[in-house]
């Protein structure tokens, strides 16, 4: 209970003793509708109509290549989103998603270079390279909190700048002959196979088993009952033998492996070569998508899906309208704002008090 | 209160209760936990709002829809788990708490402190002033408080604290104090003050309402006492004319037992379970907490740990269970040397601990009882990385129906017990996985009678089963029903030891509260 008095205002905020059945899920909604009514006034003040917008990206979203687009985007998301996840449970912050992403596709991008010559194999080496090199990059943070309680928010978001710069590097060094702007591109066999004409590649299958391994983690094995301990009640957890430190790096070992790889997959599935700048944002959304998820892996996967419709519908009406595709930064940055303060108001009543005179009072409850 | 009821999803918390308190009454609310009273006295000071019947305030009914039309009201709690700034000082709390338009007297002040702002800073800058140290010491002085306001919350021990927050109600101005459950963390001699203070406050015309569990308190000093049981009130009566068997009934609906019999004083075996030799540990500050402690645990012993809180009891059990890191010393369990090992080997091995304090340290209050009725234990029902939770359903429902524990079902966060079912849960999953040796830290605190009496008959059958046990508690009658040796903990150190037939309330008592140990420490000043 807390009590704020703004001028004649008296503001009282208590926690709510009763919820509604699927109060939760109307937070969501509510703040997804209202992100989209708040990006559609700014799609406007660019003269363009935001219902042309809005029918624009889902009528590109059901046509076969507007999906496939989709899919491709939720790949690398919903892989970071349980990088970023996992820890979270733990009450852990991972904000170096981009760090994972980065490092892996670095590591893919070098070893496919590297192994011209081993077949198939190459594809294989790729991947388990990235996973390895992101599961080394948070390696760092985790063993920073665990022994010397060194704030693993700090750690990994200067992580994920370095790795932007150490990315940029990397390219350079694997500049292909002219001296094109990009890495060189990988030999045949180390680029992964798409389904059909679409774009989809391998990463479809590594982020399903990404899904699976997270699900199985939290519903069936003692790692996980440790880590949702670890997260509500660490002082317990640990007092009931618990290992700090097991959960502390374990967490951020599986963020590594996850984020790892989802950048191998997008070197080795969707560019087949290493790019600067190929992950734009992945990491922040991520955060994004794990808090919206707060302890429910399904939901994950809804955000999951929604961020990466707003990645190419943004991209979409950049193409075709005079609005630039950074109103999905105001899609993303709102979503969550809404969803926090929807989150508040639905765990917190607030009652405004107005002292209109001496004994009159007119409350209002929100 | 006229026929107030409160009802939460699927519970009836408070069903058409009366209650009626007259000016300068200590009345003493007695019931179970989860029989009510919490929420009684929550509706009262406006954290919950009642669905029905009304609250008249000297004849007049009132609204008491928010925490700060109580204060206003002159209603003040004092709740179990103080409201103080532990890094600021006496002053600087009550200062806080202080209705920011009340402090100044000054006109020509009061007309620029009206707008908001301007009032912030200055009551800001009031805390200090000489007129809030004034009062403060004059109300001290009154009631004979032995308060320093430029002291550290930290500094002050619960007693002290406890009457930091009596200081702050009376200071307001308040016509009715809740006490909920004062004496819970308080020393027999604290206890003793605290009621000589209460007496002096009503002598003011203060109504003092009085939460707790122990019966010869209310005995002893309540001039009235209501029973709540199961959300509605059973009755009110003049205490005095009542007996400690009488209220007991009144509150779990059925004669309890509160002696518990030991078949023979002095242990089962001469086996010994643990054994410390030196030990010496730091508390979380890095202050010495524990020296020399040297003490033998046999297997189907009670050996009853008697002592002031915060004299290092909690840090002994932590030693003692693997949880505490020692500076020096050796544990011996079962003649093995095991300081050095891990808390899950000390579990491993059968060291069982009931911590003090169920809901930091004996559950995840945020997970349901499935979760927590496995919490310590949960490789008994894990095969290489899987843990099987249908396994753990069935073991959690039998464990909820051997040990009591009274919840719709098992799927109920553990938050949402209450104490003495949560507490019979923790106490169930400790004792069903076979210790050698149990550390029970304050087992039976807070807890109604009916749990009480069940957890201590949990703890006689374990030493029955040549189960080693280790009692910490700061109630004197559990210490000698229930212990075969008695050890008092002083400062960190071990001043008295003796079988429990063999010593008396007195003796102890004075150790606990450091005489012996100044007065013997003086004599050997004065030979020197």
């Amino acid at each position: 209970m807390k009590s704020v008095k703004i001028g004649d205002f008296d503001l009282q905020i208590r926690k709510r003793e009763e919820k509604g059945k699927f109060i939760n899920i109307g937070v969501v909604l509510g703040a997804v509708v209202s992100s989209f009514i708040l990006v559609g006034i700014v799609i406007s003040s660019y003269g363009v109509s935001p219902i042309e917008a809005f029918q624009l990206g889902f009528s590109y979203a059901l046509s076969p290549s507007g999906f496939s687009g989709l899919i491709v985007r939720m790949i690398p998301l919903l892989l970071v989103g349980l990088a970023v996840y996992i820890p979270l449970r733990a009450g852990l912050y991972n904000v170096a998603g981009g760090a994972g992403i980065y490092g892996g596709g670095i590591a893919a991008a070098a070893i496919g270079l590297a192994t011209p010559g081993a077949g198939r194999l190459s594809l294989l080496m790729a991947l388990t390279g990235g996973a390895i090199a992101g599961m080394v990059i948070l390696a760092i943070p985790g063993i920073l909190r665990a022994y010397w309680d060194i704030n693993e928010i700090l750690t990994t978001l200067l992580l994920s700048f370095m790795f932007v710069r150490l990315n940029n590097y990397a390219v350079t060094v694997m500049r292909g002959e002219g001296g094109t702007l990009t890495g060189e591109a990988l030999p045949p066999n180390a680029v992964s196979p798409t389904i059909g004409s679409s774009s989809i590649h391998i990463g479809l299958l590594i982020a399903i088993l990404g899904f699976v391994l997270a699900y199985f983690l939290f519903r069936k094995t003692a790692f996980g009952y440790e880590i949702d301990m670890f997260g509500d009640n660490p002082t317990a957890a640990v007092r009931s033998g618990i290992n700090r430190n097991k959960v502390i790096i374990g967490t951020f070992l599986l963020g590594g492996l996850l984020s790892g790889v989802a950048g191998a997959s997008e070197v080795v599935g969707l560019h087949g070569r290493l790019l600067p700048d190929f992950s734009p944002g992945y990491g922040f959304t991520a955060v994004a998508i794990a808090i919206i998820g707060r302890k429910n892996i399904y939901r994950v996967l809804g955000a999951t899906f929604l961020f990466a419709f707003v990645y190419i519908w943004g991209a979409r009406i950049e193409l075709l309208l005079p609005v630039p595709t950074a109103v999905i930064a105001v899609f993303e940055a709102t979503v969550i704002l809404f969803f926090l303060v929807g989150e508040g108001i639905v765990n917190y009543r607030v009652d405004v008090q107005k002292q209109t005179s001496a004994d009159e009072k007119e409350v209002i409850s929100v | 209160m006229r026929n107030i009821t409160k009802r939460f999803p699927g519970v009836v918390a408070n069903d058409s209760i009366d209650l009626k308190i007259e000016p300068g009454e200590l009345h003493a609310l007695l019931g179970e936990n989860g029989a009510g009273k919490s929420t009684l006295m929550k509706v009262l000071s406006g954290i919950h709002s009642q669905d029905e019947g009304k609250i008249f305030i000297h004849g007049e009914e009132v609204n008491i829809d928010a925490p700060n039309v109580a204060e206003e009201l002159g209603i003040a709690m004092v709740y179990q788990h103080f409201m103080l700034v532990d890094k600021l000082t006496v002053l600087e709390n009550i200062a806080l708490s202080v209705d920011q338009t009340r402090s100044f007297e000054n006109p020509t002040l009061n007309k620029i402190s009206d707008t908001f702002l301007v009032d912030r800073i200055l009551s800001n800058l009031n805390y200090g002033s000489d007129e809030l140290r004034n009062e403060l010491n004059e109300l001290a002085g009154k009631y004979d408080m032995d308060v320093n306001l430029d002291d550290h919350i930290w500094e002050l021990d619960v007693g002290q604290q406890q009457k930091v927050e009596i200081l702050k109600a009376l200071y307001k101005d308040s016509q009715i104090l809740v006490l909920d459950e004062p004496t819970a963390v308080l020393t027999p001699q604290e206890s003793q003050n605290l009621f000589e203070l209460i007496k002096d406050i009503k002598k003011d015309g203060v109504a003092i309402i009085f939460i707790t569990h122990r019966l010869e308190e209310v005995i002893q000093h309540a001039d009235k006492t209501t029973v709540i049981r199961d959300g509605s009130v059973i009755d009110s009566i003049d205490p005095t004319k009542a007996t400690e068997a009488d209220l007991a009934e009144m509150m779990v609906g059925k004669e309890v037992i509160l002696d518990v019999d030991l078949e023979a004083v002095g242990a089962n075996t001469d086996e010994l379970a643990l054994m410390t030799v030196d030990l010496a540990a730091k508390n979380d500050r890095g202050n010495m907490a524990l020296e020399n402690i040297n003490i033998q645990i046999n297997k189907g012993e009670i050996v009853g740990i008697a002592g002031v809180s915060g004299n290092g009891q909690s840090q002994l059990a932590e030693c003692l269970a693997g949880i505490r890191e020692l500076e020096a010393g050796k544990i011996y369990f079962e003649s093995e040397p095991i300081e050095h090992k891990s808390r899950l080997e000390f579990l491993q091995n059968g060291i069982s601990l009931i911590p003090e304090d169920r809901n930091k340290f004996g559950s995840v209050p945020e997970q349901d009882i499935i979760s927590n009725s496995i919490l310590g234990h949960h490789s008994r029902f894990t095969s290489g990385i899987k843990i099987n939770w249908e396994d753990v359903e069935a073991y959690s429902k039998q464990l909820v129906e051997d040990y009591d524990v009274r919840t719709p079902d098992i799927h109920t966060r553990a938050a949402d017990l209450s104490g003495g079912n949560l507490q019979k849960l923790i106490c169930g999953r400790e004792l069903d996985n076979d210790p050698t040796l149990l550390i029970a830290n304050q087992p039976t605190r807070g807890v109604d009678v009916g749990a009480i009496e069940q957890i201590r008959r949990l703890i006689l059958q374990k030493r029955r089963e040549n189960v080693g046990i280790v009692l910490i508690s700061e109630d004197l009658d559990e210490i000698f029903q229930m212990s075969d040796r008695i050890l008092v903990m002083h400062d960190g150190e071990i001043v008295y030891e003796s079988r429990a037939d063999e010593c008396d309330r007195n003796t102890v008592g004075r150790y606990m509260a450091g005489e012996v140990v100044t007065e013997s420490k003086e004599e050997v000043k004065a030979k020197a």
